[in-house]
């Protein structure tokens, strides 16, 4: 058995690790942007005139957000559903989206009820159409409101990602996991894993802090910034 | 200018308007007065389809309003799309001034002649910092709605409604929200723009500003009109002068 010097273990595996934590941003990233259409999707069914449709959204709510994600994943990647077999890659993709769009769909659903009916009414005042309204009123507004949660739901979403590592997607805890069993240095790798989760979820919450400044009260910086970079080009 | 035959509008079976009759001319300022819940405020939006009548015809400027209410008593998307020109031409000035706060005073003025009369921005700059120099906002382009007083606040927004070049402007009690001291300042200018020939509804309760100001007078009561005509002849209304003096007291 090989005894390691300390430091040995991130300095060898360093490239794996690297290469681990981009498969779990690169899924994560995949999983938010699939996760954030189908939960739009559902919350605009939530708030749909038509009861079906609001059924319908409310039991897809009740049903991902009641389960645990690894139960969803199990699914996906070892019954075949519906006779489809898939790499492991594809099945946590699909297991997480289904799974964060349900409290996407929350949040999402929260933002748009609250953007001011006022501020819509005078949209409509001076004759935009629903999409310039939509593009205008409802989306930086509500963007606004629902930055906070989005983002807290995103580094959750981050961190359970871990979970895809059962499956056997090469993720970053899975290569941490290969590391330790192979040097039985324990500490040290996950000491290296947990500074790269960290990094990977602080750059969210710095991000978070960014939109925040940006659409605060004052969201017409946004679009100055826009001019502004315009310009420059 | 605007027409209105047999509008009624009810909500869960309450008859908010019975069966009203309107017709405002070019240039005529029309003041809508009466106690809470008469009908006042929904008559107005009915004008520009805020809210949409379950029965009645509309015409604005020679044109048929037809609509179709959903099942929430608004307008249908398609209608949305449909009566674009209806809003267009007919401007609103809100209670609670709806200014969008995340745009500057500027970008709030450009709003509807950029986005949605797709005129060209260089353009229209020019001609929102002169509305906003007629209310003595010039130096405010730059600033956000919430840095505003109130009636500084509605000051801009009848400027964001004249910047549509309306055929008329609908003002739903645009000085209700505003602290005592302020209410002159909008009144004023609501005055002026009067006097320029601009048509004006104008739902309120400062009666003296009605009596003043207006061309003519309507006094509604439980979903009817009871009284209208020249200020001196409504203000004689014995149901006029019973509601004036709870006001008064």
């Amino acid at each position: 058995m090989n005894t390691y010097e300390p430091g040995s273990v991130a300095a060898e595996y360093f490239p794996i690790f690297l290469a681990g934590a981009l498969t779990t941003l690169g899924i994560v990233a995949a999983a938010i942007v699939c996760a954030t259409v189908l939960g739009y999707v559902i919350a605009v069914l939530r708030l749909s005139r038509i009861r079906a449709l609001r059924i319908f959204a409310a039991a897809y709510v009740w049903f991902f957000r009641g389960l645990p994600l690894m139960l969803s994943l199990f699914f996906f990647y070892y019954t075949k559903p519906f006779g489809l077999t898939m790499d492991a890659f594809t099945a946590g993709l699909i297991a997480m989206s289904l799974n964060s769009a349900s409290f996407f769909s929350e949040i999402i659903r929260a933002g748009l009820k609250s953007v001011n009916v006022g501020h819509l009414e005078a949209a409509d005042s001076v004759g935009m159409n629903p999409l310039q309204k939509f593009f205008r009123v409802t989306a930086p507004e509500g963007i606004r409101l629902m930055t906070p949660p989005y983002i807290n739901n995103c580094i959750i979403m981050l961190k359970e990602s871990a979970q895809i590592s059962v499956i056997t997607v090469p993720d970053l805890m899975l290569q941490g996991q290969k590391a330790y069993n192979s040097t039985y240095n324990v500490m040290e790798t996950l000491g290296v894993v947990a500074a790269m989760y960290l990094i990977m979820t602080s750059l969210l919450m710095v991000l978070q802090i960014i939109i925040e400044k940006k659409m605060g009260r004052k969201m017409g910086t946004t679009k100055q910034l826009r001019e502004a970079v315009g310009s420059m080009a | 200018m605007i027409g209105i035959t047999g509008l009624t509008k009810s909500y869960n079976s309450r008859e908010v308007l019975k069966d009203v009759d309107l017709r405002i001319l070019p240039g005529e300022v029309v003041a809508i007065i009466g106690p809470s819940g008469a009908g006042k405020s929904t008559l107005l939006r009915c004008i520009n389809m805020l809210e949409v009548p379950d029965a009645g015809r509309i015409h604005v400027d020679g044109r048929q309003v037809f609509y179709t209410p959903n099942a929430r008593g608004k307008l249908s998307v398609v209608d949305q799309f449909r009566l674009t020109w209806l809003r267009r031409e007919i401007s609103m000035v809100f209670q609670q001034f709806n200014l969008w706060p995340h745009r500057t005073v500027l970008d709030n003025l450009l709003e509807g002649p950029v986005i949605s009369k797709k005129q060209k921005r260089a353009d229209a700059v020019p001609r929102a910092l002169e509305k906003l120099r007629s209310v003595g906002l010039e130096d405010k382009a730059d600033a956000y709605p919430a840095d505003l007083s109130g009636g500084q606040q509605q000051r801009v927004a009848i400027c964001r409604a004249l910047m549509m070049d309306p055929k008329a402007i609908l003002f739903d009690e645009p000085t209700s929200a505003l602290d005592p001291e302020l209410v002159n300042e909008v009144l004023d200018i609501m005055a002026t723009l009067a006097k320029t020939g601009m048509t004006m509804v104008i739902v309120t309760h400062e009666m003296k500003f009605a009596r003043e100001v207006a061309d003519r007078v309507i006094f509604m009561e439980h979903g009817g009109i009871v009284a209208e005509g020249p200020p001196d002849e409504v203000f004689q209304h014995p149901r006029l002068r019973v509601y004036a003096s709870h006001l008064s007291h």
